[in-house]
C-alpha cells in the first residue's frame, strides 16, 4: 500500500512535465480542407485539436489551417504553403521568450500574442528573401519559394 | 533579343494579371499586387495598427499604416518602398489564411481579498461569464496565471502567486469547470499592467489572469 502511494506521488510529481511535452506549443483550432504536419520526416494529416510541436513543419495543398500558440500568438496558413516552427519559448517568469517561424513558401497571417507584447525583439519571421521584425500586431506574408 | 522577349513576357503576364489592357500604364506604377514576396501590415481585431520591419542584407523597410505592403524581389535586393493595397488585392492572395484565423484569446482579471488566496465577491460573480465564454471556443484552452508587483523577494512573491493561481483553478473546478486543457503558472513580476521600479507597491499588478484561447 505504502509503495503504491509512493508511486502515485511520483506520478503526480512528473505529470506536469510529461503533459507539457504532449501538449506541444500550439493547437490546431481551425481547419479548411486538409493540412499536414511533418515530424522528423513523418507526414501526418492534421485534425482540429491536434498539438503542434517545436521544429514541426506544417504543410498545406488546397487547404488552410489556423493555429493558436500557448502565449496567444496566432498563425494561419493558406493553401500551397510550407512553414517550419523553429523556436518557441514562453516562460515569462524566467525571462525566456522566443518565437521563430520560417516560411519556406506560401501565404501566412501572423497575429501577435504575449511574447510580442513582453519582448518584441524575441519575435522573428524568417523567409528565404528577408526577415520580418515584428512590433505588433497583425500582418500577412507571401513567399514564392524555390 | 532576350531583353525584348522578357519585356513582352512581362507585359503578357501583367495583362493576364489585370485582365484589361486599358490598365496597362498603371502596371508600371503598381505592378501586380501580391505577386512575388510580399508583406502586408493589417489592423488587428481591435483596429490597432502596429508596425513591421522587413530586413535583408541589401536593406530594410518599415511600415506602420494599415494595408501598407513591402515587396522583396530577392535576397540580394533591398525591400521596396511601401505601397498600399486595397481589400480586394489582399483577399485575392490571402483569403485562405484569413478565413482560418483562430478566435482571439480573451482574458478575465480576478482579484483576491487582501493577503489571502480567496477571490473577492465581485470576482466570484464573474465565474459564470467565464464558463459561457469557454463554450464559444473550438478546443478551448485556459491558462490561469498569477502576477505580482515588485514588493518583496521575487521567490516569495512567486510562491504566493502560484498558490493563488492553484486556488483559482480549484475554485473554477468547484464552480463546475470541465476543461481538460488548463495550465496554471506564474509570471511573477515580469508581466505587469503598469511597469514600476523595484519595490514599488502596485495593486493593479497583483492579479490573476484567466485567459481562454
Amino acid at each position: 500500500m505504502r509503495l503504491r502511494i509512493c508511486w502515485l506521488a511520483l506520478a503526480v510529481l512528473f505529470a506536469p512535465a510529461a503533459m507539457a511535452e504532449e501538449d506541444g506549443v500550439a493547437l490546431v483550432k481551425v481547419l479548411e480542407g486538409s493540412a499536414f504536419t511533418i515530424q522528423s520526416g513523418d507526414r501526418q494529416a492534421l485534425e482540429v485539436g491536434q498539438p503542434i510541436f517545436r521544429s514541426d513543419v506544417v504543410e498545406t495543398a488546397s487547404g488552410s489551417v489556423g493555429l493558436t500558440f500557448k502565449d496567444g500568438t496566432r498563425i494561419s496558413i493558406g493553401p500551397n504553403s510550407r512553414i517550419e516552427l523553429k523556436e518557441f519559448e514562453f516562460s515569462p517568469k524566467d525571462n525566456k521568450l522566443a518565437f521563430l517561424v520560417h516560411i519556406i513558401k506560401g501565404t501566412m497571417q501572423y497575429i501577435s500574442g504575449v511574447i510580442a507584447k513582453l519582448s518584441p525583439e524575441s519575435v522573428r519571421i524568417e523567409t528565404p528573401v528577408a526577415t520580418v521584425v515584428v512590433r505588433g500586431t497583425r500582418f500577412l506574408a507571401k513567399v514564392e519559394g524555390e | 533579343m532576350t531583353m525584348v522577349f522578357r519585356t513582352v513576357q512581362t507585359i503578357i503576364s501583367s495583362v493576364a494579371c489585370y485582365g484589361r489592357i486599358v490598365l496597362l500604364p498603371l502596371l508600371f506604377l503598381s505592378a501586380c499586387a501580391g505577386q512575388g514576396n510580399v508583406f502586408v501590415l493589417l489592423p488587428d481585431e481591435n483596429g490597432k495598427v502596429g508596425s513591421i520591419e522587413v530586413v535583408n542584407d541589401a536593406g530594410r523597410q518599415k511600415i506602420d499604416q494599415a494595408n501598407q505592403s513591402i515587396k522583396v524581389a530577392g535576397v540580394t535586393q533591398a525591400p521596396e518602398a511601401p505601397q498600399t493595397l486595397d481589400e480586394a488585392q489582399i483577399n485575392k492572395v490571402w483569403s485562405g489564411a484569413i478565413q482560418t484565423t483562430p478566435r482571439g484569446p480573451r482574458t478575465f482579471i480576478l482579484n483576491f481579498r487582501s493577503g489571502t488566496d480567496q477571490l473577492t465577491e465581485e470576482s466570484i460573480r464573474q465565474l459564470p461569464g467565464i464558463f459561457e465564454e469557454i463554450k464559444t471556443y473550438p478546443v478551448a484552452e485556459m491558462s490561469i496565471v498569477d502576477h505580482t508587483d515588485r514588493v518583496g523577494r521575487a521567490e516569495a512573491n512567486a510562491a504566493l502567486a502560484l498558490k493563488r493561481a492553484e486556488s483559482t483553478r480549484e475554485r473554477l473546478v468547484e464552480a463546475g469547470l470541465e476543461l481538460k486543457r488548463v495550465e496554471v503558472s506564474s509570471h511573477g513580476e515580469n508581466n505587469p499592467v503598469i511597469p514600476t521600479a523595484d519595490n514599488v507597491a502596485e495593486p493593479k499588478n497583483r492579479r490573476v489572469e484567466v485567459t481562454i484561447r
